[in-house]
C-alpha cells in the first residue's frame, strides 16, 4: 500500500503544481507593463507667447475690447508660460477657418513626432502592435485616426484598433483601461496607446466668456505609450500598472453640464465651463478616492484614518474644524495631476494634503506645455523622470479630471531604470523657474478697468500666480478702500475697477477681488454724521485712512500710465484723477459718469454734473483730463428726460444691455442685502 | 452511375463522415479501449506488475487527468458572453422621407444645380431605398439647417434614448446594474461624450466603465460588441454591458456639388440600436461565439476609399471612391480567411485547405475553393450599405436570395443606418419568425478604414414577439425590389458610376 500512497501523493503534487502554474500564468498574463512612452514636442515655430496670443486676439474682428481684455486677463493668470505651443492655424491667421487638412496636419505632425520616436526607442515596428487605442477628444474624421496610424505604420490587419473621442481630458486612463483589458484577453501582446488633443478646428470666435476660457488654456501636445503583457519584453519595461480606478458622476446634472461643448447664441461652438466645475471635480475626486484608497494605501494608514474618523465622530461637537485627513503619501511617492489649470492643481493639492514639492511637476508642466488635455499626465511623468526622481519601486499616482464629469486614477510602480530626459531635454535645467508669474503682467494687466460696464466682466478666480510689481500692492487694498468709500459718503466720478464677480459693486467685494473707488468729495451731512458718531478722533482716523489709501491709489494710477493725476503736488494733498468722457452726449451735459458697476436698471446710480456739485470740498479744482480709451457703456447712457429737469442733480439712467440683465438682478439683490444688513441709523459703514 | 452523380454521393458521404461528432470520438474511443486493455502506461512510467495490482489508481488517473485538463482549458478560455436582448430605434412617421419628397426638397436646395439634382434623382431611383426611411428633423428644413451642433445632439438623444428605453423595457433590467457602456457614433462626438449623456439620463452608477467610439465608420457594430465582451471579462459574473450603435445624420449632411460626396446624402438614414450583454446565461437570447475584425488600412486605396474631406468650395463631406467594391471584397476575404477555420465544418475546411495548397503549388492556376458558408450559418446579417455591396457579398459567398433578404429589406425600410443596420436585420429575421434555437447568425459589417468586421451569434431563445421597429410593417415584407423605380423626378441622361456605400 505504500506505493499506492506514494502514487497518490505524486498525483496530488502534479495536480497542485499544474494548478499553481495555471494560476501563475493567469496572474502574469493580467500584468500590464509600460514599456516606454514619448511625449510630443511641437516645432519651435509654433510657440505661442502672451504677445502672440494678444496679437491673435487683437486680429479677431468679432471680439470686442472687453472680451479681448478678458481673454488676456485669463491668460495672464492661467499659469501658462511663454513657451507653450499652438497649432499653425492660429499663428497663420486662419484660426477661424480651419480645414479638415489642417487638423490632419496637426495630428500627422504628432504621429511623426511621438509615435515614430516611440517605435524607434523600443525597437518595435508597427507590425508588432496587437492593440491600438487612439484617443483624440475633438477630432473624429472618417476613416478614423486609428486607421490613419494603421496606414502610417503598416500595422497588421488583425490589430484591435479603437478610436475614442469626446471623452475629455480624463480619457487617457480610459484608453489605458481599454488597452489593458484587450491585452488581458489576448495573452502576451503589445498595445499602443495614443492620446492627444486636436486644437486647430476649435477656435471659438464668439463673445461668450464661458466658452472663451478653454481657448486660453488648451495647447498642442500629445503622448504615445506602449503597454505590454509580453513576458519577453518585461525586463525592458519602465513601469507596471498596479491598479486603475474610473469614476463617472455624470448622473449628477450639474456635474454633467459643467464642462460642455455647446453653441452660443450665434451658433458658434465652444467648450463651455461653468461655475459648478470645481464642485463637480471635488465630488468626482472624492468618489474616485473612495475606491482608490483601499487598493493603494497600506493597512496601517487605513487603520489610522478609520481611527481618526471614529475619534472625530466621538468628538464632533468639540472639534468641528479639524477634518480627518488621509495621508496619500503613504500609498504613493509621486503625483501626476492633470494640468487642467492652476486652480485645479491647487484644489487637488489641498484635498490630498500635499506640499508644494509634490505638485511642482504638474505646475511646471502647465507652465511649459499648457493644458495639453488628456496627454498632460505623461508630460508630468516625463518631468519627474527627467529630474531623476523615479527610482525602482517608487509608486506614481496619476490623476485625471475631465468632462462628463469623470475622474480617473491609476497607480504605476517603477520597475525599470527611468532616467530619460525625454521631452524636457532642453529645458529641464531651467525648471522650476524663480517665478511663474507672467512677464507681461505689467503690459497687459490693468487693475483699473474703466470699462467695467458689465457686471459679468469676470476675472478668473482662484489663480495663484502672483502678479509682480507695484500692481500687487495696488490691488491689495480692497477692504481699506471700501471703508474709505463708505466713510467718504458721496461718490463723485469714481473710476472703479469693474474686475469683479457680478455681486461686486463699488462699495463692497469679496475678499479676492479688489474694488477700488476714488472719492474726491464728501457731503457735509456725512461729515457731521461721522463727527457726531465717532468723535473727533474717530473722524480723524477715518480721514487718515482715506488719505493713506488715496496715496496708494495715486501711485497705482500713475503707474498704469493711463491717467493723469491732476492734483500736481506730489503726495501733498488728496490726489485727484479725473477723466472726461469722449461720448458726445455725456460731454454736452458736462457730466462725469461714474465707472463703478451699476446697479440694476441704474435706479440707485446717479451721476452728477461736476459743474453743479457745489458742495465739493476737494482741495483741488476739477479740470478734465483726457482718458484715452473710450468707455463703451457711456454710449448706452441716456439722460432720463424726467429726471434731467431736476436742478443740480441730473440723473443718468443707464440703459444696460439686456444680456447683462440677469447679472444685474443678482447684483441688486446683493446690494439690497448689503445695504439692509449694514444700515444703522442712516449711516453706512 | 454517372461520374458527377457518383462524386456528388461521395461528397455527401465525406461530409457526413467529417461533420458528425463521431468522426473524432470513434478513434478516441478505440484508442482508449486499447490502452485500457493493453495497460500501457501513458503518463507515468511504472513497473508493469505494480500497474496490474493498482487498477483503481490507474482508472483514477484516467478520470483525474482529463478533468484537470478540462479545468485548465476552461480557465484559459474566456468567459462566455450572452446577449440578453436588443432593441432598434423605432422611427416615427413624422420624420419620414418618401423618395418623391426627398427629390422635391432637393429641387429647392440653393446649393444644387440641375446636374446634381438629376444625378441624385437617378441614384435614388436605383438605390432600392423605400419610401419609409427617416431623416432627422433638421434636414427636413429647406435648405437643411446649418450642420448644427445642438440639432445633432438632439438627434443623438432621440435615437439613443428611445432605443435604450426599449431595451430596458424588454428586459426589465435596472439601469443601475449596468457596469459597462459602449457607444459608437461615427460622425458626432460631443463633449461630454454620448456615454456621459446616457449616464446622466439613466443615472447609471459612478464606477461605470464607459467607452465612446467615434470616427470608426459603419463597420463598428461588431467592434463595440467585441469591446464590451472584452471589458466583461474583468467584471464579476452576471454583470451587464450596454452597447449602443448609432449614427447622426444631422451633423453630416453634405451641401455641395461633388458627386462622390452626395452619395452619402442619398443613402444614410436615421437609425440606432441598443444591445444588452451579460456574462450570465440566464434569460439570454443569443450567445456570442466569435468576433473577428480586419482592417486593411495599411494600403492606401483601402484607407482613402471612404474619406471625409472638404470639396473645392469648402463643404465638408464623405467621399466615396470607385474602388469601394474592390476594397470591400478584399477586406471581406481577409475576414473570411480568419473566421473560416473557426466556424466552418471540417469537410469544408479540408476542401479549402487542399485547394489553397494546390493553388500555392501550381502558382495560382487552381481557383481557390470558396467555402460554403451556408453550412456554418443559418442566417446572415450583411451590412445594408447599399444595393451593390449586398449584391457583391451575395455573389462572393454564394448566398441565396433568402439569405440576403434581411439586408435588402432593411435597406428598403430603413436605408443605410450605418453601424446599427446589422441589428435591424437580426430583428427582421426574428420578426419573420425564422430564428430557431441553435441557429447561427453571421453579422458582417463594412466601413471606412477600411474595415470588415464580423460577429457570430448562436441563438439560445428566439424572440417571442417582433421588435418594435418592425412590428408595424413586417407583414408587408418582403417586398419586390425593382431595379429602377420609374417616374420619380426627371430622367437624366448621365451615365452613372455604380458606386455604393458601405
Amino acid at each position: 500500500m505504500e506505493e499506492l500512497t506514494a502514487l497518490l501523493v505524486l498525483i496530488l503534487v502534479v495536480v497542485a503544481s499544474l494548478a499553481t502554474a495555471a494560476a501563475w500564468r493567469r496572474r502574469h498574463r493580467s500584468r500590464c507593463f509600460l514599456l516606454d512612452y514619448v511625449c510630443y514636442k511641437p516645432p519651435d515655430d509654433q510657440k505661442m507667447s502672451t504677445e502672440t496670443m494678444s496679437a491673435v486676439a487683437d486680429r479677431s474682428k468679432r471680439l470686442s475690447d472687453p472680451v479681448r481684455r478678458f481673454l488676456l486677463r485669463v491668460l495672464l493668470r492661467s499659469g501658462l508660460g511663454e513657451r507653450t505651443y499652438a497649432p499653425r492655424t492660429f499663428l497663420d491667421g486662419r484660426e477661424e477657418s480651419p480645414t479638415q487638412q489642417d487638423a490632419h496636419d496637426e495630428m500627422d505632425a504628432f504621429f511623426h513626432g511621438a509615435v515614430a520616436e516611440l517605435f524607434e526607442r523600443t525597437g518595435l515596428r508597427g507590425r508588432d502592435v496587437d492593440v491600438l487605442v487612439v484617443n483624440v477628444g475633438a477630432f473624429y474624421p472618417a476613416p478614423s485616426l486609428a486607421s490613419r496610424l494603421v496606414r502610417a505604420y503598416g500595422m497588421r490587419d488583425d490589430v484591435a484598433a479603437y478610436n475614442l473621442a469626446g471623452m475629455g481630458c480624463s480619457a487617457v486612463l480610459v484608453a489605458v483601461d481599454v488597452a489593458r483589458n484587450a491585452l488581458l484577453v489576448r495573452g502576451p501582446a503589445t498595445a499602443l496607446v495614443v492620446s492627444a488633443e486636436c486644437i486647430a478646428p476649435h477656435w471659438y470666435a464668439g463673445e461668450d466668456r464661458s466658452l472663451l476660457l478653454g481657448q486660453c488654456l488648451f495647447r498642442c501636445g500629445g503622448a504615445a505609450a506602449l503597454l505590454t503583457s509580453d513576458p519577453a519584453l518585461r525586463a525592458r519595461a519602465k513601469m507596471e500598472l498596479r491598479c486603475l480606478v474610473r469614476s463617472n458622476i455624470a448622473a449628477d446634472d450639474d456635474a454633467h453640464a459643467c464642462a460642455m461643448l455647446r453653441e452660443d447664441a450665434d451658433g458658434r461652438v465652444g467648450a463651455g465651463l461653468t461655475k459648478a466645475l470645481p464642485k463637480a471635480a471635488a465630488r468626482a475626486f472624492a468618489v474616485n478616492l473612495r475606491a482608490l484608497a483601499p487598493r493603494v494605501l497600506p493597512v496601517a494608514e487605513l487603520a489610522r484614518f478609520a481611527a481618526a474618523i471614529a475619534w472625530q465622530k466621538l468628538l464632533r461637537r468639540r472639534r468641528e474644524d479639524a477634518a480627518a485627513t488621509i495621508n496619500f503619501k503613504a500609498g504613493a511617492d509621486h503625483f501626476c495631476f492633470h494640468t487642467g489649470g492652476a486652480a485645479v492643481i491647487k484644489a487637488v493639492k489641498r484635498s490630498l494634503v500635499l506640499d508644494d514639492g509634490d505638485v511642482e511637476p504638474s505646475r511646471m508642466t502647465l507652465h511649459r506645455w499648457g493644458n495639453t488635455s488628456s496627454s498632460s499626465v505623461f508630460y508630468v511623468l516625463s518631468y519627474m523622470e527627467a529630474k531623476g526622481r523615479l527610482n525602482k519601486g517608487d509608486r506614481v499616482l496619476m490623476l485625471t479630471f475631465g468632462s462628463g464629469f469623470k475622474c480617473n486614477s491609476c497607480v504605476w510602480e517603477v520597475t525599470g531604470d527611468m532616467a530619460d530626459k525625454g521631452v524636457w531635454v532642453d529645458c529641464i535645467d531651467g525648471y522650476p523657474p524663480e517665478s511663474l508669474a507672467n512677464p507681461y503682467m505689467d503690459k497687459y494687466a490693468s487693475p483699473i478697468h474703466v470699462h467695467g460696464d458689465k457686471a459679468s466682466d469676470i476675472q478668473p478666480a482662484g489663480t495663484d500666480t502672483k502678479p509682480s510689481g507695484e500692481k500687487l500692492h495696488f490691488a491689495a487694498e480692497p477692504a481699506a478702500t471700501a471703508t474709505w468709500a463708505t466713510a467718504g459718503g458721496q461718490v463723485h466720478g469714481c473710476p472703479a475697477t469693474g474686475g469683479g464677480p457680478p455681486h461686486v459693486n463699488y462699495l463692497g467685494t469679496d475678499e479676492r477681488q479688489p474694488t477700488l473707488t476714488l472719492n474726491f468729495s464728501r457731503g457735509s451731512g456725512q461729515v457731521i454724521a461721522q463727527l457726531v458718531r465717532h468723535g473727533f478722533e474717530g473722524y480723524r482716523n477715518i480721514m487718515q485712512a482715506c488719505r493713506d489709501n488715496a496715496m496708494v491709489l495715486e501711485d497705482g494710477l500713475r503707474k498704469t500710465s493711463r491717467f493723469d493725476i491732476v492734483s500736481k503736488q506730489d503726495h501733498g494733498c488728496v490726489p485727484l484723477a479725473a477723466f472726461d468722457v469722449s461720448d458726445m452726449l455725456c460731454r454736452r451735459f458736462g457730466w462725469v459718469v461714474p465707472a463703478y458697476v451699476m446697479s440694476p436698471d441704474a435706479r440707485r446710480s446717479t451721476s452728477r454734473s461736476s459743474a453743479s456739485s457745489s458742495g465739493l470740498t476737494s482741495p483741488a479744482p476739477w479740470p478734465s483730463a483726457s482718458f484715452s480709451t473710450s468707455t463703451r457703456w457711456c454710449a448706452d447712457a441716456r439722460p432720463s428726460s424726467k429726471l434731467a429737469t431736476l436742478p443740480a442733480v441730473p440723473t443718468v439712467r443707464m440703459g444696460l444691455p439686456t444680456t447683462s440683465r440677469r447679472c444685474c438682478r443678482v447684483q441688486t439683490q446683493a446690494w439690497n442685502r448689503f445695504v439692509l444688513a449694514d444700515k444703522n441709523n442712516g449711516v453706512c459703514y | 452511375m454517372s461520374l458527377p452523380t457518383f462524386s456528388k454521393h461521395l461528397k455527401s458521404i465525406y461530409q457526413l463522415a467529417m461533420n458528425t461528432k463521431s468522426f473524432l470520438a470513434v478513434p478516441a474511443l478505440i484508442l482508449a479501449i486499447i490502452i485500457l486493455l493493453n495497460g500501457t502506461p501513458l503518463v507515468f512510467t511504472m513497473p508493469y506488475d505494480l500497474f496490474n495490482n493498482l487498477c483503481p489508481v490507474q482508472l483514477f488517473n484516467f478520470v483525474l487527468l482529463p478533468t484537470i485538463v478540462a479545468i485548465l482549458y476552461i480557465m484559459r478560455r474566456g468567459r462566455a458572453v450572452y446577449l440578453i436582448d436588443y432593441a432598434c430605434f423605432q422611427t416615427s412617421p413624422n420624420s419620414r422621407v418618401p423618395i418623391s419628397a426627398f427629390i422635391e426638397h432637393v429641387h429647392h436646395f440653393p446649393f444644387l444645380d440641375d446636374r446634381s439634382i438629376r444625378f441624385m434623382t437617378r441614384m435614388l431611383e436605383r438605390s432600392s431605398i423605400g419610401d419609409e426611411t427617416n431623416l432627422p428633423p433638421s434636414i427636413h428644413y429647406i435648405p437643411p439647417l446649418n450642420n448644427g451642433f445642438d440639432e445633432a445632439r438632439a438627434e443623438a438623444e432621440l435615437v439613443i434614448f428611445s432605443a435604450i428605453d426599449d431595451v430596458f423595457a424588454k428586459t426589465g433590467i435596472a439601469p443601475a446594474t449596468v457596469e459597462i457602456l459602449v457607444i459608437n457614433c461615427s460622425a458626432f462626438a460631443p463633449v461630454p461624450s454620448l456615454t456621459d449623456m446616457v449616464v446622466n439620463k439613466y443615472k447609471l452608477r459612478s464606477d461605470i466603465r464607459c467607452v465612446n467610439l467615434s470616427g470608426m465608420g459603419c463597420s463598428v457594430g461588431p467592434i463595440s460588441v467585441g469591446l464590451a465582451a472584452t471589458l466583461l471579462q474583468a467584471t464579476p459574473h452576471g454583470s451587464h454591458a450596454l452597447v449602443v450603435s448609432t449614427e447622426t445624420i444631422a451633423s453630416n449632411f453634405y451641401k455641395g456639388k461633388e458627386r462622390s460626396m452626395q452619395l452619402t446624402n442619398i443613402l444614410f438614414r436615421m437609425g440606432g440600436a441598443a444591445v444588452l450583454l451579460s456574462t450570465s446565461g440566464a434569460r439570454a437570447r443569443f450567445r456570442l461565439k466569435h468576433v473577428v475584425r480586419k482592417i486593411t488600412g495599411a494600403f492606401d486605396d483601402s484607407y482613402g476609399c471612404v474619406f471625409q474631406e472638404e470639396d473645392a468650395m469648402g463643404n465638408r463631406g464623405i467621399k466615396l471612391s470607385k474602388d469601394l467594391l474592390t476594397v470591400s471584397g478584399d477586406a471581406l476575404r481577409a475576414n473570411i480567411t480568419t473566421i473560416a477555420p473557426l466556424v466552418l465544418p471540417l469537410s469544408e475546411q479540408l476542401q479549402f485547405a487542399s485547394s489553397f495548397i494546390a493553388r500555392k503549388l501550381l502558382d495560382g492556376r487552381v481557383k481557390l475553393y470558396i467555402p460554403n458558408f451556408r453550412k456554418a450559418f443559418e442566417h446572415f446579417c450583411i451590412h445594408a450599405g447599399g444595393r451593390a455591396v449586398i449584391d457583391k457579398v451575395q455573389y462572393n459567398l454564394g448566398l441565396s436570395d433568402e439569405h440576403v433578404e434581411p439586408s435588402r429589406m432593411t435597406l428598403h425600410r430603413f436605408g443605410n443606418t450605418s453601424s446599427s443596420s446589422v441589428w435591424y436585420e437580426l430583428a427582421y429575421i426574428e420578426a419573420k419568425g425564422r430564428m430557431r434555437k441553435g441557429d447561427r447568425v453571421w453579422m458582417i459589417a463594412f466601413g471606412s478604414g477600411f474595415k470588415c468586421n464580423s460577429a457570430v451569434w448562436e441563438c439560445v431563445r428566439p424572440a417571442s414577439e417582433p421588435d418594435k421597429a418592425w412590428a408595424g410593417c413586417i407583414h408587408r415584407y418582403p417586398v419586390k425590389i425593382s431595379e429602377v423605380i420609374e417616374n420619380i423626378g426627371h430622367s437624366g441622361k448621365i451615365q452613372l458610376p455604380s458606386v455604393d456605400e458601405p
